[in-house]
């Protein structure tokens, strides 16, 4: 690292997925497993309160004509249930607290990792494959829990010659597989490309000094502001994912 | 102005004639106001969308390398657990590029119908 820091003559060494880094700041030991509390951890326990000072707080007043907090607070309330109301219908409302749940938690997880210093969440795999998961077995639970055996006709599709059947349901079962995989590395992948690139840029604004330095950090306040709509449009993209496949499995189209 | 408008209709009460004009004249910078505001939004929009070519990109190459690697896993773990190693892989590796381009054909066609949908659902 030292050695390419010099090459690259930057100083200081350098490294774009140093922001990364899960570090422990209290060690545990379940059974074997390492279960510390990590920065990771922190950030996430962070986002909950957030989120939960953020709606309890703001609704608190409970006014008739709302305040700036309560505008917001219902603001986000109401985007979430139009998005249920629009992708899986009435009975979808059902599920409004763990899609709004969701939808926030990436929100401003997201939202979080665009402070400086601060850790990105969802910038790691193992935290959206572990959300994407959850959506993904709830969903299919959900599946069997309404159609019975029934939802097993999901992955045969209509209108083939039965030759074919067997072939073709075995690639909607992988197709229905790839859910999750696709979910959470859509999330991650964003996350992890535009802060890795706002750190190289911001490297190369050191690297040119005070003469060359100007037009990527033109770039940088361009590109913080397209990671911003990111961080909001993932969030999004999660979330309207899980009403998607909350519809499949209710009403298995 | 509320003279001739006392002149015209000389019934009502000057004050409240000259309140609901003063509200009139209000609500109409309000609408030009947000005229105003729309198109600048509908601009923003446009531009929105554009950016998300490169997102949709995404999309798409994610659900087609989704489909390789859920097959081929798929395919190593059955050859794992059966001891015929190359086999299943092989089939697998194939099928799950098959459900690959069946998800990027259906995530297309929802990009395709959903597009004014989609657009809305954004603001």
């Amino acid at each position: 690292m030292a050695a390419e820091a010099v090459e690259h003559g930057g100083g200081h060494g350098f490294d774009p997925m140093h922001q990364f880094e899960v570090k422990r700041l209290v060690s545990f030991d379940v059974f074997g497993l390492d279960a510390s509390f990590t920065n990771a951890s922190a950030f996430m326990v962070l986002a909950v309160v957030l989120i939960s000072v953020f709606t309890i707080a703001s609704m608190s007043g409970r006014a008739i004509v709302p305040g700036r907090m309560q505008s917001m607070a219902e603001l986000s309330y109401e985007f979430v249930a139009g998005m249920i109301r629009d992708t899986v219908g009435n009975d979808g409302q059902k599920y409004f607290p763990f899609i709004f749940s969701l939808f926030m938690f990436v929100l401003v997880s997201n939202m979080m990792g665009m402070i400086p210093y601060s850790f990105t969440i969802t910038s790691h795999i193992a935290v959206t494959i572990a959300l994407a998961l959850v959506v993904f077995i709830g969903v299919t639970v959900i599946g069997f829990v309404k159609h019975g055996v029934g939802f097993l006709k999901f992955f045969v599709p209509s209108g083939i010659p039965s030759a074919l059947v067997p072939l073709l349901v075995v690639i909607e079962v992988i197709s229905y597989l790839t859910r999750p995989l696709s979910l959470s590395v859509r999330l991650f992948a964003n996350m992890m490309a535009g802060h890795t690139m706002l750190k190289v840029f911001a490297s190369f604004v050191i690297g040119l000094g005070l003469l060359g330095g100007w037009a990527p950090l033109a770039f940088m306040v361009a590109f913080t502001g397209l990671e911003i709509l990111v961080a909001f449009l993932q969030a999004y993209v999660f979330a309207i994912l899980t009403c998607i496949y909350l519809n499949d499995a209710l009403h298995m189209h | 102005m509320a003279d001739k408008n006392k002149r015209s209709k000389p019934k009502p009460d000057p004050k409240v004639e000259q309140h609901l004009k003063s509200f009139e004249k209000r609500l109409d910078t309000l609408d030009e106001r947000l005229g105003r505001f729309r198109s600048r939004r509908a601009r923003a929009q446009g531009r929105n969308r554009r950016g998300t070519v490169m997102g949709m990109a995404f999309r798409l190459v994610t659900e087609l390398v989704a489909g390789l690697v859920v097959g081929g896993f798929l395919g190593w773990w059955i050859d794992k657990w059966l001891g015929t190693m190359p086999l299943f892989l092989l089939i697998f590796f194939v099928l799950g590029t098959a459900a690959g381009i069946l998800n990027v054909i259906r995530t297309a066609r929802s990009m395709q119908g959903g597009d004014d949908d989609g657009g809305d659902d954004l603001e």
